[in-house]
């Protein structure tokens, strides 16, 4: 199957991804029409001049050419279905060609058929094939100096021996320029925003694959820190219990997660704080944990926002479990003036943050899916001096 | 919340502290002179009705917050109705028991109870705890309620704390740790639990002069208490 055919058909049907194939198939299609129109046309013209003197026969076989060459470069570009670095031989050929052609018709033809006149086709041909060149010459400069070059050139063959007539070859030569500025705007847009869509949607899809990647990442953290947590043989008798229960969540949430890889993210539904400490917080229920959250479990959040902020107070949760050896572990939550925030901490172990980078958790977890969720994160800590985590941000709009 | 530092037990030489118990779990009524041999158990009672009957007197009531299942019967005389029953008829009483919910302990603050003891915790706890309340002492309160502190003092119903308590009140509702706040305050750890003894201590007296009713709905506490949803996100912060 043609590739015109095959990239046209297959975009009416949505399974063209990128916007560049179909642009420039597009302009492929609109410089197709053109051509098979002019074809159409110079087989009129041949049809009136065979047989009028003074045609001689090298005029009809210019003529017989220019409508091979036409429908051939055309079948070119139907197999083609679009334009890219071979075709530029074929487009330098179509101006070679069309050169070639004027300057037959301007030394056989009689100087009054030059004007005015079909029978000398080089008016409409010119600017044919002016118009064509931004399409297979990318380069807006050069593909305007193409076109005015050729039609220039027109002017140069069709002008000795026509002075009385120089008013219909400027206004020709006009607009063959004008088609070819208009269809290097034209063909200059276009493939501007083609360029910018698949920009877009490149950026979408590594956004989407990031967040993959990253809830990927949350969960395995999670997850090998309870197994290796189960493996351990010191884990006292009465932890084994809530460890196990961990590990069904855990389990649960790996399920969803492959089940539904987008849920977590789908949607603007708001939320409330309260919910989302609520969530977070079951299954922690063993850890020596207070929440305060009356103050601010009222204020609204985006899904985005409360799909970060649960993700964090698990993580940071797990490490109180895991890390902190704290024997109080306060989460608190607080809302005034359109702001709101969340703390975690603890009085365990604690850590220099001077001197101690950042921990996978903390900062693949907590920190960074918080500021891509416009979130503002304050960790501070001490040696011996517990650790507390702040989120903060503003009011979502119901 | 842990008391960095200890009060003195009693001396052998005084008479031990004497305390009734009304639980509905016979095995506490059986074992609690046992789990407790610093207290001289007057007497144990399944219920109020039975409490009643005999009415001993002694230093200290030990109250169990439920004693009947299913919870719903009404008939039987238990939770703020109780305390309120017991505490009107002069005897000091402490909840036994492992309710965490927040509301409902503030509701039998209210209605009388001078402190509350988790059942889970330590032995040793509960019995330091129940000396202090048979002697007079305040107890400390479970550490939710600095959570209920900070809510009442931010929505104006504290107005008598000083700007040292609610700077204490604030950072512990927060989890800073005793260490820290005193780090951060220039004073010692002893004087920053003091100030927030002193919090505490008026949040049960703001609990007690609330007017509620023994009979309220969890609804009518958080409304009495200024407590209702959805007004929380208040200027001021």
């Amino acid at each position: 199957m043609a590739g015109l055919v095959t990239i046209l058909r297959e975009a009416s049907r949505g399974n063209v991804r990128d916007s560049a194939t179909l642009v420039e198939s597009t302009f492929v299609l609109f410089l197709g029409v053109v051509r098979s129109f002019m074809v159409i046309q110079l087989g009129v013209v041949l049809a009136f001049i065979v047989g009028e003197t003074p045609v001689n026969e090298a005029v009809i076989a210019v003529t017989l050419a220019a409508m091979v060459w036409s429908a051939v470069f055309f079948g070119m570009l139907v197999r083609w279905g679009r334009m890219d670095e071979k075709a530029v031989g074929w487009g330098i050929a179509d101006v070679a060609v069309a050169a070639a052609a004027m300057t037959c018709l301007a030394y056989w033809l009689p100087s009054d058929w030059h004007v005015g006149s079909w029978k000398d086709w080089s008016a409409a041909y010119v600017a044919v094939v002016s118009a064509c060149v931004p399409i297979w010459l990318r380069s807006i400069p050069k593909a305007i100096s193409l076109g005015v070059g050729l039609t220039a050139f027109y002017v140069a063959v069709t002008y000795p021996g026509n002075a009385e007539s120089v008013l219909a070859i400027i206004n020709t030569a006009l607009n063959s320029v004008a088609v070819t500025v208009a269809a290097a705007v034209v063909a200059w847009a276009g493939r501007l925003m083609a360029a910018i869509s698949d920009a877009n949607r490149a950026e979408a899809v590594r956004l989407a694959s990031e967040l993959q990647l990253a809830e990927y990442r949350f969960h395995m953290h999670n997850a090998s820190g309870l197994l290796a947590r189960l493996a351990a043989n010191d884990v006292p008798a009465p932890i084994v219990p809530t460890l196990r229960a961990q590990a069904a969540a855990e389990s649960n949430r790996l399920r969803n997660q492959l089940s539904s890889p987008t849920a977590s993210s789908a949607g603007m539904r708001g939320v409330t704080l309260g919910e989302i400490i609520n969530h977070a917080l079951a299954g922690f229920g063993h850890l020596p944990l207070e929440a305060n959250t009356a103050l601010g479990r009222d204020a609204h959040l985006t899904q985005a926002q409360g799909f970060a902020i649960e993700s964090a107070l698990i993580s940071l949760l797990y490490n109180v479990q895991f890390h902190a050896r704290a024997s109080e572990v306060t989460v608190h939550a607080d809302c005034a003036e359109g702001n709101w925030e969340v703390s975690v901490a603890d009085d365990g172990v604690g850590f220099d943050p001077a001197t101690t980078p950042e921990g996978f958790g903390l900062l693949h977890q907590v920190r960074l899916p918080c500021e891509r969720a416009g979130l503002a994160v304050t960790i501070e800590s001490q040696p011996g001096q517990g650790t507390t985590v702040t989120i903060r941000g503003p009011q979502s709009r119901r | 919340m842990p008391d960095p530092e200890s009060p003195p037990r009693p001396r052998a030489t005084e008479r031990p502290p004497s305390v009734v118990v009304v639980d509905d779990d016979s095995q506490i009524r059986a074992t609690f002179q046992l789990a407790f041999p610093s207290l001289d158990v007057v007497g144990a009672f399944p219920s109020i009705d039975a409490l009643l009957a005999t009415r001993p007197s002694a230093d200290l009531l030990v109250l169990d917050l439920h004693l009947a299942v299913p919870v719903a019967d009404s008939s039987i005389l238990q939770g703020p109705r109780a305390v309120k029953n017991v505490a009107d008829k002069g005897w000091r009483t402490i909840l036994y028991t492992d309710e965490r919910r927040l509301l409902v302990l503030a509701h039998c603050l209210a209605a009388g109870a001078v402190g509350i003891v988790r059942k889970s915790d330590p032995l040793a706890d509960n019995e330091r705890m129940f000396i202090s309340a048979a002697e007079g002492k305040s107890v400390p309160l479970p550490r939710s309620f600095v959570g209920l502190a900070e809510l009442l003092s931010r929505r104006g119903q504290l107005p008598e704390l000083t700007q040292r308590q609610v700077e204490v009140l604030t950072a512990r509702a927060r989890g800073t740790s005793w260490q820290a706040l005193a780090h951060r305050l220039d004073i010692s750890p002893k004087t920053a639990y003091d100030h927030l003894e002193a919090v505490m201590a008026k949040l049960v007296w703001f609990l007690h002069d609330a007017g509620l009713p023994a009979s309220a709905s969890p609804a009518d506490v958080e409304r009495a208490l200024g407590l209702a949803p959805g007004d929380l996100c208040d200027p001021g912060f």
